[in-house]
């Protein structure tokens, strides 16, 4: 099977050279030019300018677009060989669309007499099969120049298969078309998901003075009086809700822990709360056992809060947590002193906030027999880490946080 | 896709050329380079990002395509959205005249008329939009054009320097420019909203200009097609060759030739962050070719400060940098 168009040198300015950073949407973007009839590069230097003009996107030092032409003109061998071999494949492919375009023209009885002649004859499936392409075929086939064994068992190639390569191309295109398939959100959850969740998660009620107006009891007053006599004002509603969210930062979390920060991105972004700080612990919060209080650190480690200071502003039915960990389910974790501790922190959070929710990356199945499984009994624990199901979970976290769904 | 009008960059390059087609354009010179990426972002139906230096031509390019490609009635299919630092992405959708409504509810019911309050937009079989209380803005109306019948080239929208605007202005529109389409709430048909969508097989061709005062998202960068007009691919004796036919050839090359000893002097000083830039080459062209009788000598010396200098050198630094008097001059 080849190899898609360049595919190699996209991989490996996407990993060496991150600096352009380009994302598999901008790879399609190619795709989608060499396949354009108003595009047909002859040259290094056409498919060189395409690409600049395509992947790099900054001009923020002055030797910026010099640095990624020297980038092409070092891959110039590689990249002319691979647009030589596409101006061969072309050729083949209008080859083939010709011959199949007068298959397709060339009349029923005549193509049932071949197909006869074919049998009687015994002739190679490979060659002859394709030249006579099916609808199983056009469905099936998915490669230009797929290589498949004649009777003799030496290699042949397909080159009718261009003919199925259409209904591929229709299927790539409609990819490309579906906006926010290809971006650099690989978390299981998109952003905009997550926003939409977060805007659920809300108790809104009238707050400070009069100083919204309210147009449509302004319009309904003036009619009812006849005339203008000044606007209707109304309270600002505001989210009376404090959301607060502690991620752990533990060993089998690393992997893990871009995710917890793009959950709180994604609540901030959603406006319902913006002045979201995530806070973060090692497995367990510390505890405070003078004060009977637990400490929270930034993602540095470098200061910490404790619980009562942070909740301390707020009515504990306006407070809710969100907890993001593994539970120890990615290590099969099964200590008792954790899941004592924690399960302790967790009372306390019972004890000082409205509601709670656990986020938990770690497939469903390895929880059973962790801790993770017996902290599930305590506190709706929801798996984010599958992207068929996570989306549906995050929004079942929202409904916990909200007391609509109990462990 | 049908077939398309690909732009060429050749139908404005002397006033002949505007005059023949009957056009209200100043020429316009473009290279090879910046032709061959607004091309392919037809072919991509992308926005086209476009930076450089100030006055380099970028936001002349939309109004030249659309020139090109349209002719004469290009006015009807052209949209410019000059971002202020004020602008939001929905103003380029629609707004809706809340106040006047109100107003206008006031007033008719004083006079015993029954208002239409209701916000309602009419669209005609020529994409010409006529709105009650509510306006489409500069996408709106692209949108709407793109589905004119029988066109054969997109609808070309300038959205000049966006990074004027605030830093959320590029994300909020990244769902219109992806989708081509948007809703009207406000507007309800069969109990949805409105959605104005461009015609997927002739998407406005968006470019985008950027003087770079502010960082674009990553996001919004992914979405465009990204091309600098570098000063080196500016062909400057062509463009002024083209806007002064009358200003005699040697005259044209002395005052460019001047021009890039000038500016290649203040970059390699480094006194200043500001360069002299080709709008005001042409600026100051324009003086010589005011005040310069045909025949007459200018004398242009590289290492004094040049005649009419206020139209190259706008900052003190510049002018130290040629302390010396200019030459005697016609004025």
């Amino acid at each position: 099977m080849h190899k898609p168009f360049l595919f190699d040198f996209f991989s490996e300015i996407m990993q060496d050279q991150q600096w352009i950073n380009p994302g598999m949407e901008e790879y399609f973007l190619l795709d989608t030019l060499m396949k354009s009839e108003h595009f047909k590069p002859t040259s290094f230097k056409d498919l060189a300018f395409a690409l600049e003009t395509m992947w790099f996107k900054s001009h923020n030092s002055p030797n910026s677009k010099e640095r990624f032409r020297q980038m092409l003109e070092d891959r110039r061998k590689a990249i002319t060989e691979a647009l030589e071999e596409w101006v061969k494949d072309l050729k083949r492919m209008e080859t083939a669309e010709t011959v199949a375009a007068t298959i397709a023209h060339q009349p029923l009885e005549e193509q049932e007499k071949d197909k006869d002649q074919e049998r009687t004859e015994g002739a190679s499936p490979a060659v002859v099969q394709n030249n006579k392409p099916t609808e199983d075929a056009i469905k099936t086939a998915t490669a230009p120049a797929e290589e498949v064994t004649n009777g003799d068992g030496a290699l042949q190639p397909v080159f009718s298969l261009t003919m199925p390569l259409k209904v591929n191309k229709e299927s790539e295109e409609s990819l490309i078309n579906r906006p926010y398939v290809f971006t650099n959100d690989y978390f299981p959850v998109k952003n905009r998901h997550m926003q939409q969740a977060w805007r659920t998660l809300k108790n809104k009620q009238d707050a400070g003075t009069d100083t919204a107006i309210n147009f449509p009891h302004t319009i309904t007053r003036m009619a009812r009086q006849g005339y203008f006599s000044g606007f209707v004002y109304n309270k600002k509603t505001v989210n009376q809700l404090q959301l607060f969210v502690f991620i752990d930062q533990s060993e089998t979390m690393v992997a893990e822990e871009e995710f917890g920060r793009e959950i709180c991105a994604a609540a901030i972004s959603s406006n319902m709360y913006p002045g979201l700080e995530p806070l973060y612990f090692n497995k367990v919060p510390a505890k405070d056992k003078q004060r009977n209080d637990y400490l929270l650190f930034n993602e540095d480690v470098t200061a910490f809060k404790t619980l009562g200071k942070l909740f301390a502003p707020y009515f504990k039915k306006d407070i809710v947590v969100l907890l993001y960990s593994d539970a120890g389910a990615f290590k099969k974790e099964t200590d008792e002193d954790r899941l004592k501790d924690t399960k302790a922190f967790i009372n306390h959070l019972y004890r000082k906030s409205g509601y709670l929710a656990w986020l938990n990356p770690a497939p469903k199945e390895r929880w059973s027999g962790t801790n993770a499984g017996k902290l599930n009994k305590e506190v709706p624990m929801f798996e984010t880490g599958n992207s068929k199901t996570g989306r549906s979970e995050f929004e079942r976290a929202m409904a916990a946080l909200k007391g609509k769904l109990m462990c | 896709m049908p077939d398309m009008k690909l732009y060429k960059g050749n139908a404005l390059r002397t006033k002949s050329d505007i005059k023949e087609r009957e056009l209200d354009v100043e020429t316009y010179l473009p290279s090879i380079d910046l032709v061959k990426a607004v091309n392919m972002a037809q072919i991509l139906k992308r926005p086209l990002l476009v930076k450089g230096e100030p006055g380099c031509g970028k936001s002349r390019l939309a109004e030249a395509i659309a020139a090109e490609l349209f002719g004469k009635e290009f006015r009807n299919y052209y949209f410019e959205w000059n971002v202020k630092s004020a602008s939001k992405a929905q103003d380029g959708l629609y707004t809706i005249n809340n106040l006047q409504r109100l107003s206008d509810a006031n007033i008719k019911y004083q006079e015993g008329d029954k208002p239409d309050l209701d916000i309602k937009l009419h669209i005609d079989e020529n994409g010409q939009t006529k709105g009650n209380y509510i306006e489409l803005g500069y996408l709106g109306k692209a949108f709407i054009m793109s589905n004119q019948k029988g066109l054969i080239a997109p609808p070309v929208v300038l959205i000049d320097e966006i990074d004027k605007a605030d830093i959320d202005f590029p994300n909020d529109l990244l769902l219109e420019l992806d989708r081509m389409e948007f809703q009207i709430p406000e507007i309800s048909i069969n109990g949805k909203p409105l959605v104005i969508s461009a015609n997927k097989d002739m998407r406005p061709l968006f470019i985008i200009t950027s003087n770079d005062e502010k960082p674009l998202p990553a996001a919004f960068l992914r979405r465009c097609l990204f091309h600098y007009i570098d000063f080196k691919e500016i062909a400057l004796t062509d463009i002024v060759r083209s806007k002064f036919p009358m200003l005699e050839p040697m005259l044209v090359e002395e005052s460019v030739g001047a021009f890039k000893s000038w500016r290649e002097k203040i970059a390699n000083k480094g006194t200043t962050n500001k360069n002299i830039s080709t709008s005001e080459l042409l600026d100051w062209i324009r003086l010589i070719d005011h005040y310069v009788k045909p025949g007459e000598n200018l004398a242009l010396d590289h290492d004094v400060r040049p005649p009419y200098y206020q139209a190259l050198l706008k900052d003190v630094e510049s002018i130290q940098l040629f302390a010396k008097e200019e030459v005697s001059t016609a004025v």
